[in-house]
């Protein structure tokens, strides 16, 4: 395999005046002109662009770029795109752009090509950017928007930016305090919910919890059981109180509970929840003292007079994720499964390819709001 | 005369849904199953089913509790089995090297039960053991039967399943079975078959693979056609000209001589995979992309298809048989030279056929369908090509480098859809050129495909038999090949065409579409 072929030609404003579009198709023209004649002189194909989405990132800083586009070129050989990267530097940095077309040359027929356009905006000039992304975005397919790191979303500049895409993907495990900005997230998508949809890369993140839960209930003998869950307890890392309270927020919005109580007690939350026949359920959030960056375990036993059933999904090492159902009458049935440390392309790519509007993130986002404000409410009570 | 009524089987409870797969990529898995692979020391085995399996473990496709038995003469035991399945993963699973930790807990539920096929006592053995597993695995009685034998065994392990009563089990639990190709060899025989396994299991418990239906591509014929609402109008005798289904193979028959003597191209191809291709690209839509709406499409496809005279098959037919000549730069031997054929063999490796489906869509339409063995390259595609413009505006000079327009599936190797037009070339002149727009699959989703046994595995876990062919299907299809194997009979011939390895058939080929006016493609 060789190397991609780049080409990288600057784009500089013209005094105050903002780059242009015309400016940038036609180097984008350039560029792919170049392109196309070096790969068809190595290996006697023309390449073949294919897009199907545009991936709009949205980078502040040196370490927001660098991580930006550390994983853009492992995005979009699996999602071939047009992604445009807004690169908000410092405040005296010129307002300036860039182009550059990739192909992969594989031994085989595959050659996968993507284009990459890069805005560098001062903070100052990032008004101008949405009329520019509005252009650029390839018309008649999706587009998505990655926010790299913390956002404020009660800003002008989000509400701007975020206009202009159908999706927007954030990751609160990157928020100083994901818990407080939920409910504004929430709001948002709330508020706009006929024009773009969210989720958020620490949804992402428990995906395979969630698929290996629901198999342990696709069981005949357990999935009678779902509505006779009455006690839970997940363990999670130390940084992953949003992942552990999403996956309840998903149980709950799933199985159609409502939350009664919930405080906070040293490094445990206790959730007290009620099903759709008004059951209680017992739910435990456990903080431990790992360096991981995720969820450690759930248990879940559900119970109905003389039938129980008792599910565990829980990490072991070296990336082993072990699926437990236990149901009278049989041995425990194990499963193993590989449980690979996430990269950021592969969550942000699993994201895309679900359906644009994730009704079920939207609706385990607005189950975790309640607890939140439940634990603000408990707090100042205690307080 | 083959019996070509269709039994329509009563639907099945639904399984009860789970709300926790709402919005998940996987929308749900199969009940927990044993499944026995009659046969488990062949290549099948150790090559497709078993990779398959593993493949699907990784994926986190299996339920909870799966588990496989081996059922085979040779002396096994369990471990010894799984010794032997974990290095034919290794060896042809297209995800390697083996992980230890999913293998280990995979084959935990891999078992070996040895018996003879005909051996009524060896049955009494396979059901004791199933009826332990399912307490220890919590298997629910649920059995996944998989013939993977040769088809002189198929009778005997039919009739000893139901002899012995493993097509039954407690309430809410089911027993299927996968019969693999070749689903008999004419039309007689495929009824004989049809009425073996129809006395034993219920016709919505029958899956007969046919792999080629597997395949993402193939797949992909239904969704190009019925996803996009540009081809629809122009799909039909109006537009099209012709179509061209090409299904060739670069090797010859290897070892398989004693098999192929047989058979034949005819009956090894042409009757199931090129007849796959050719119903999924001229049937209607269906009304719902479920298995009997999309077979009841399917089979009306073969129904009307124009039956071939056995008087006339000269007419629509070619035959032709490989001679020495060279393969990917090698001298490889004739037809008559392989191991276990008979050197006056008349047996036939390329068939070109030359078809009219009669109905509203396609009256008048020819279809042209070729395969064969040792050709120039391995590949699949389906070609068609539409009707030139009704008035050219441009002098004739120009408008002879004009190609047809020809939309082209490839099915493999190159997995994709490409459409040719005539474009202006830049400049003072009209001139005219053929530009080919092509999409390949690999360029857009950079993703490997699953293997199609994997897809087709799981989907008879699931109860789905979209994708397998039901028995009047099978027997439409034989109806046809039967007719033409009848003509070629009648001919009394004591040659048979030929053609050089490493070329794109007999010359005859060409000149079935000369006649017509229209040449092969070179895929």
């Amino acid at each position: 395999m060789s190397a991609p072929q780049t080409h990288r030609i600057s784009i500089s404003a013209d005094g105050q005046r903002v780059v242009t579009i015309d400016q940038i198709v036609n180097e984008l023209s350039r560029v792919w002109a170049d392109i196309s004649t070096e790969v068809e002189q190595q290996t006697g194909e023309i390449p073949i662009r294919t897009s199907i989405l545009t991936l709009i990132i949205i980078a502040r800083g040196e370490s927001q770029i660098r991580v930006a586009h550390e994983t853009l070129h492992e995005l979009v050989e699996q999602l071939p795109s047009r992604v445009i990267v807004v690169e908000v530097s410092p405040e005296d940095s010129a307002f300036d752009a860039s182009v550059a077309g990739h192909c992969r040359l594989h031994s085989g027929p595959r050659t996968p090509c993507y284009e990459v356009i890069e805005l560098h905006t001062p903070p100052d000039r990032i008004k101008a950017v949405p009329s520019l992304l509005a252009q650029l975005e390839l018309s008649g397919i999706p587009s998505a928007m990655w926010w790299v790191g913390q956002i404020d979303f009660e800003a002008d500049e989000f509400k701007r930016l975020a206009a202009t895409a159908d999706r927007v993907i954030i990751d609160s495990s990157r928020f100083d305090s994901a818990l407080d900005t939920f409910a504004s997230f929430d709001s948002f998508l709330r508020h706009n919910d006929s024009l773009c949809s969210g989720t958020d890369l620490a949804w992402a993140r428990i995906v395979r919890w969630r698929e290996a839960i629901a198999q342990a209930f696709d069981h005949p003998e357990t999935i009678e059981l779902l509505p006779a869950i009455e006690a839970i307890e997940i363990g999670f890392d130390s940084t992953a109180e949003a992942q552990a309270l999403l996956l309840l927020g998903w149980l709950a919005s799933r199985l159609k509970w409502s939350l009664d109580s919930a405080q906070r007690e040293g490094s445990t939350l206790h959730i007290r929840a009620r099903n759709a026949s008004g059951g209680p359920i017992d739910v435990h959030l456990l903080r431990q003292s790992s360096t991981g960056v995720g969820l450690r375990s759930i248990r879940i036993l559900a119970r109905e007079k003389e039938r129980n059933a008792r599910i565990s999904v829980r990490v072991r090492a070296e990336n082993i994720l072990v699926t437990s159902v236990e149901w009278p009458g049989v041995p425990r049935q194990d499963r193993v499964d590989r449980l690979p440390a996430p990269r950021l392309s592969d969550l942000i790519g699993q994201e895309l390819l679900v359906r644009s509007h994730d009704e079920q993130y939207h609706d385990a986002l607005a189950f975790v709001v309640t607890v939140v404000a439940e634990l603000g409410r408990s707090h100042e009570a205690a307080s | 005369m083959s019996n070509l009524s269709q039994t329509i089987s009563p639907p099945q409870a639904e399984p009860r849904s789970n709300p926790l797969r709402e919005g998940l990529l996987i929308e749900r898995t199969p009940a927990p199953a044993i499944m026995v692979i009659f046969g488990a020391s062949g290549d099948l085995t150790r090559r497709k089913l078993i990779p398959a399996l593993y493949n699907l473990a990784l994926e986190r496709l299996l339920p909870i509790g799966f588990t496989v038995v081996g059922f085979a003469r040779h002396d096994e035991t369990d471990e010894s089995f799984r010794s032997k399945m974990r290095d034919a993963v290794n060896e042809f699973s297209r995800r390697t090297p083996v992980d230890d930790a999913v293998w280990d807990s995979f084959s935990q539920g891999v078992f070996y039960v040895k018996g003879d096929f005909t051996n009524s006592d060896d049955y009494n053995g396979l059901s004791d053991r199933l009826t332990t597993l399912d307490g220890q695995r919590g298997t629910l009685g649920n059995r996944m039967y998989y013939l993977a034998t040769p088809p002189d065994f198929y009778d005997d392990i039919i009739e000893q399943i139901g002899q012995h009563d493993l097509n039954h089990g407690s309430d809410n639990s089911w027993q299927r079975i996968i019969v693999e190709k070749p689903f008999g060899h004419d039309l007689d025989s495929a009824d004989h078959l049809n009425k073996v396994v129809n006395n034993v299991f219920d016709e919505r418990d029958v899956f007969r693979i046919d792999h080629y239906l597997g395949k993402e591509t193939v797949q992909n014929i239904i969704a190009f056609r019925f996803a996009n609402g540009v081809w629809e109008p122009i799909w039909n005798r109006q537009y099209v000209d012709h179509v061209q289904i090409t299904v060739a193979e670069s090797i010859g028959i290897e070892t398989r001589g004693g098999y192929y003597e047989e058979t034949g191209a005819l009956r090894d191809m042409m009757q199931n995979h090129l007849m796959q291709l050719l119903t999924m690209v001229a049937m209607e839509p269906p009304v719902a992309l479920t298995a009997d709406p999309v077979r009841d499409e399917k089979v009306k496809v073969l129904h009307a298809v124009r039956p071939i005279d056995p008087r006339h098959v000269e007419e629509f037919t070619v035959r032709g048989q490989y001679t020495a000549g060279y393969s990917d730069g090698e001298a490889v031997p004739g037809y008559r030279e392989e191991e276990k054929v008979d050197p006056h063999s008349l047996t036939e490796t390329f068939v070109a056929l030359k078809l009219f489906i009669d109905n509203w869509r396609w009256a008048g339409v020819p279809f042209y369908l070729r395969t064969g063995k040792r050709m120039p390259r391995r590949v699949s595609e389906i070609a068609i090509q539409f009707k030139r413009a009704p008035h050219l505006l441009f002098n004739a000079d120009v408008a002879d480098e004009l190609d047809p327009n020809v939309l082209a599936l490839g099915i493999q190797p190159n997995e994709g859809i490409a459409l040719t037009f005539g474009v202006k070339v830049p400049g003072p002149m009209m001139n005219l050129r053929s530009v080919h727009m092509g999409f390949e699959y690999g360029t857009a989703f950079n993703v490997q495909s699953p293997d199609a046994y994997e897809r087709l595995l799981l989907d008879a876990m699931l109860g789905d038999s979209t994708l397998f062919t039901r028995r009047d299907e099978v027997a439409a299809a034989w109806n046809i090949m039967t007719q033409i194997r009848a003509g070629w009979e009648r001919q009394t011939v004591d040659e048979i065409p030929t053609y050089e390895a490493g070329t794109w058939g007999p010359e005859d080929a060409d000149r079935l579409l000369k006649k017509d006016g229209r040449t092969w493609r070179e895929p």
